[in-house]
């Protein structure tokens, strides 16, 4: 991994498919630029990084089968590789999602009770 | 079921590497192009947005290499990875590839062949269901018994023998129904059967009701022998083996119900054996099963009846059956044996022997096949394995020193990729690649020698040891351990050191090493050392062996064993004494008249054949206790056949067969040890026990061999055949070739009847061969590797000096000129070589004493310490060590200083 505040890059890598899920869902196919892209508008600036670590996620997503991958061109007129959610990606972001609800809700309790 | 999906995919990945690299290149240019454009519109110049969006990306060839963790598995592909460039180096230096393959395949078939012939006498167990659970039965102790069949002695001096009388096993069967089930068998050796109207010898065997069924066979077609085929009463039936069947009947359904007649029984077939299944002896195979049924002519190879005529069935002191059992679920080995210990001491008392006699029961396991090959070959077959194994060992340590030298040329290369960061584990993990790939290479070629090796084995040992060896899995798979083996011990330590950091500074130093070094060698040197060590041991043992060869067959044997062809006709079990003697006699006289026949003797036993038999004889003086003696019985013309010189007296004669008081003949040393300073011609003996006859010893023959090559000369009685009985075995003495006359001898033999063929038609000088079979292949063997040890070692001992001379011509050419004498020179080299040799060749004397134990048993006339024989392979080695020498040598010698020192 490079040098990065680690903290930020374990946070990162738990939900970083969950993020190009929801990504995907609400943007509708997308580069892996285009991801980036939306990842650092959405955070501010509390998320920066390499737009490199994204590929192990989009690979990690693709052989799931939740995401698929076509060439295709940007409005510039470039070519660029566009991933787009799949039926089972959908799903599987509903799942996720309602998992982070109740996991981050249970934190988020747990929290307040001190 | 996330996770299952992505292992399939990632496993797919691998095998579509090259297009999933292109496809991630594309597509990193082109997120580096939309970044750029990013970059560019926010005003940034072309160069400055480039880099800008170099920045914004982070590491290329990190988010490649991160890309490719998650898309495959990474070690998995690294492995390829280093396969193929393994493959590309060795691509790179092919003369290098083919010497190590070869080498290699050289070690690695000579160990897959020897085992091969390992797993096939010791390791494979039976094709029988649950063979782990049978035991054979064995009775240890002193039985005053008729024993036809093996015998051991134990150290103890107790008799050891697998045979039991046929009452006995009646009895322990029928006394341990509840703990376990006993079955019977025994070999009748070749019977002369007659089927479809031909006449064919079959080696079979005759069984018990137990046999087929508790070894768990399925007939291949058929039945097996059922309780019914067992009474007295019923029809006569058979199985064959799936050969027999192959050979006689290819494989036809109408096999079934065919009629096999010998001993006057005609005998139907009513299955056939599964393949693969041979009997309980896997160096006996057999093709015919018959049942035990009262009344049919059924005993011991060729004896249907007890030495005092008795019928086998109720003979007490006959012990000629093996017992093998299965012992019921839960039943302790202990606790069986201890049963049927107590059943057996009722047979000794039924048995009535005079003489005290006390035997236990002991079980063996016999999951693997009867005991008797395994006992005779265990311990060749591990001398085998240990050559084979020095060979191997030779072959890595050859390895080791080439790809040390190549690690050392490749030592820049290896800096290098050392310097710009590749890993050291990554870099021996390719190394080894290299080594491996070398290794699995070797192996395949090595099973082919094996294959070919095999050949000329079992080629060699076919008489004595008709085994199915063969490459099988448990075969392949030792071969593979084997190939791994080599790449640890050949590969591993040359990787590491290639790959020590520094290399090039190392490799400096080492030079400077070499100059100090006196006391302790390099590991270069130290791997010609153990080739020097190996080459010893190998030559140590071949030429114990030879000595051990030679020394047998320099014996005198005491007859002549050139020109002598044997032959012995096969008559039907159960044909009258009657008419097998009138055959012989006609044989006899017609075979006399052919054209180039000198003499014919008849004897009932071949002597150097392997087979012999003994009696206790008395003499008239009642006071002397009887002597064991080993006697045959011969028929006229046997000493002249023979050339066996009559010290006194006169031979055999034809008469003696009918006469009351038949003469007998002894040998020089009978004569000596039983009769001492009395003349023994004119005196009387008998054989208690063995028949009624009185015999009169009218002749003294000097000393020969009976049974085979041991040392010494056996205490030999010749006596008559009996009045109704003749000859069973032929020695002709011929003027010319023996062989040559077979065929005539068979037409004979044929004319005057068709339905005895003649077997084992052989010659005595082949017996007398035969009988040193095992002695031959050991000189074989080590006769074959041992020459190749010694290129070996001339190879690596040329290697190491003349990369020493290379290394120090600089050295050289300052010392010559300081004033350095070609003599000088000479030393310096001969001198370092001097060191190699002596550790070496100490080594290697340690190593063989250590070794010595094991052939002390294998040699004859020799010992395993025996200075002669390892001061001829020290010399041996210093002179391929000295020539060597020479080329490097004269190299150093011819160094021109000045042309020396330009070069540094």
């Amino acid at each position: 991994m490079p040098s990065e505040d680690p903290f930020r890059l374990r946070v990162l890598q738990g939900t970083l498919d969950l993020i190009i899920l929801r990504t995907l869902a609400s943007m509708g196919p997308q580069h892996a630029y285009g991801i980036a892209t939306r990842l650092e508008q959405v955070s501010g600036e509390q998320l920066r990084l390499n737009q490199g670590t994204l590929y192990p996620a989009l690979v990690r997503l693709e052989q799931e089968g939740w995401i698929k991958a076509s060439w295709g061109t940007t409005p510039s007129n470039r070519e660029a590789k566009f991933y787009a959610l799949t039926g089972a990606g959908r799903k599987a972001l509903e799942r996720e999602t309602r998992r982070w609800r109740q996991m981050s809700g249970l934190v988020e309790k747990l929290l307040c009770e001190e | 079921m996330r996770g299952v999906r992505r292992f399939f995919a990632r496993l797919a990945a691998l095998f579509s590497r090259r297009r999933a690299e292109g496809e991630l290149a594309r597509e990193i240019a082109a997120h580096l192009a939309l970044l750029q454009e990013e970059f560019e519109g926010r005003g940034l110049s072309v160069e400055e947005a480039r880099v800008a969006a170099r920045r914004a990306y982070g590491g290329v060839e990190q988010a490649k290499e991160m890309h490719r963790e998650a898309r495959s598995f990474a070690l998995m592909e690294q492995l390829a990875q280093d396969m193929r460039y393994a493959v590309r180096q060795l691509r790179r230096s092919p003369g290098f590839a083919v010497v190590a393959i070869l080498t290699l395949a050289l070690g690695i078939g000579a160990n897959t062949a020897i085992f091969s012939l390992v797993d096939a006498v010791m390791l494979r167990p039976l094709p029988v269901k649950d063979p782990q659970q049978l035991v054979s039965l064995e009775w240890v102790g002193e039985l005053g018994v008729d024993q036809t069949g093996p015998s051991n002695e134990d150290k103890a001096g107790n008799t050891v023998a697998p045979i039991f009388s046929y009452p006995a096993f009646e009895r322990m069967e029928a006394g341990s129904k509840g703990t376990a089930s006993l079955f019977g068998f025994v070999p009748l050796g070749d019977v002369n059967l007659k089927l479809n109207g031909t006449h064919y010898l079959v080696p079979a065997e005759v069984v018990t009701l137990g046999y087929f069924a508790d070894l768990g066979i399925r007939p291949e077609l058929g039945r097996i022998l059922t309780a019914a085929d067992f009474d007295a009463g019923a029809a006569p039936a058979a199985m064959i083996s799936d050969g027999l069947w192959a050979a006689r009947f290819q494989r036809g359904r109408e096999a079934l119900g065919s009629t096999i007649t010998f001993g006057g029984t005609a005998y139907t077939i009513i299955g056939v054996a599964p393949r693969g299944f041979f009997g309980l002896d896997p160096s006996m195979p057999f093709d015919l099963w018959v049942p035990f049924v009262r009344g049919r002519n059924l005993g011991p190879r060729g004896q249907t009846a007890a030495p005092m005529g008795e019928s086998p069935f109720v003979a007490e002191r006959w012990w000629w059956m093996y017992v093998v059992a299965r012992p019921k679920a839960g039943v302790r080995r202990e606790a069986l044996q201890a049963q049927l210990d107590t059943i057996l001491q009722r047979s000794l008392a039924a048995a009535q022997l005079s003489a005290p006699s006390r035997a236990h029961i002991r079980l063996v396991s016999a999951g693997r096949g009867m005991d008797t090959l395994r006992q005779v070959y265990s311990e060749p077959l591990y001398i085998l394995l240990v050559i084979v194994a020095v060979v191997l060992l030779m072959a890595c340590a050859n390895l080791a020193a080439l790809l040390s030298a190549r690690g050392a040329s490749r030592g820049r290369e290896i800096a290098v990729r050392l310097a710009v960061g590749a890993s050291r584990a990554r870099l021996v993990r390719q190394l080894l690649a290299e080594s491996a790939l070398l290794a699995f290479s070797g192996a395949a070629v090595g099973l082919l020698f094996a294959w070919w090796g095999l050949g000329l084995l079992t080629g060699l040992t076919t008489e004595e040891m008709p085994l199915s060896a063969g490459i099988n899995g448990p075969v392949v798979l030792f071969t593979c351990f084997v190939a791994i083996a080599t790449v640890l011990v050949f590969g591993l330590a040359p990787a590491f050191r290639a790959t020590r950091g520094k290399s090039a500074g190392a490799l400096k130093q080492l030079s400077r090493q070499a100059d100090r070094a006196r006391g302790s060698l390099l590991p270069e040197q130290m791997l010609v050392a153990a080739q020097v060590a190996a080459s010893l041991l190998l030559l140590v043992g071949a030429g114990l062996f030879l000595r051990t060869l030679w020394n047998y067959e320099a014996q005198p044997v005491g007859f002549d064993t050139s020109h002598l062809l044997l032959f012995t006709p096969s008559f039907d079990r159960g044909t009258p004494d009657a008419a097998e003697a009138q055959f012989c006699r006609q044989l006899r006289e017609r075979v006399a008249t052919l054209p180039g026949v000198q003499v014919v003797g008849t004897s009932n036993v071949e002597f150097l054949s392997g087979s012999t038999n003994s009696w206790p004889m008395a003499t008239q003086n009642p006071a002397k206790r009887p002597t064991t003696v080993y006697f045959l019985n011969v028929g006229p013309g046997f000493f002249d056949a023979m050339r066996i010189p009559l010290l006194e007296g006169r031979p055999i004669g034809a008469t003696d067969a009918s006469a009351a008081y038949g003469g007998a003949v002894i040998s020089q040393g009978t004569a000596r040890a039983v009769f001492g300073g009395e003349n023994p011609l004119g005196q009387r003996i008998t054989f208690p026990g063995l028949n009624h006859r009185t015999y009169e010893i009218v002749g003294i023959a000097s000393d020969t061999k009976y049974m085979d090559f041991s040392p010494g000369f056996p205490k030999t009685v010749y006596l008559p055949f009996s009045e109704t009985a003749d000859g069973a075995d032929f020695e002709v003495r011929t003027a010319g070739n023996p062989g040559a006359l077979a065929s005539a001898v068979r037409a004979v033999a044929r004319e005057i009847d068709p339905g005895v063929p003649l077997a084992d038609v052989t010659t005595e000088s082949d017996l007398a061969a035969r009988a040193l079979t095992q002695q031959r292949l050991f000189v074989r063997v080590s006769g074959f590797f041992t020459p190749l040890a010694l290129v070996l070692a001339f190879v690596g001992f040329y290697g190491i000096l003349s990369y020493a001379v290379a290394r120090r011509t600089a050295e050289i050419g300052i010392r010559m000129a300081l004033g350095a004498q070609r003599r000088d020179i000479l030393s310096l080299i001969v001198r370092q070589a001097a060191v190699v040799v002596a550790s070496g060749i100490g080594a290697g004397i340690v190593a063989s004493l250590g070794l010595a134990r094991l052939i002390e048993h294998q040699l004859f006339g020799v010992r395993a310490t025996d200075p002669l024989t390892y001061a001829l392979a020290s010399i041996a080695l210093i002179v391929v060590a000295l020539v060597a020498c020479w080329i490097p040598a004269r190299r150093a010698m011819r160094v021109d200083p000045m042309v020396a020192l330009r070069h540094e």
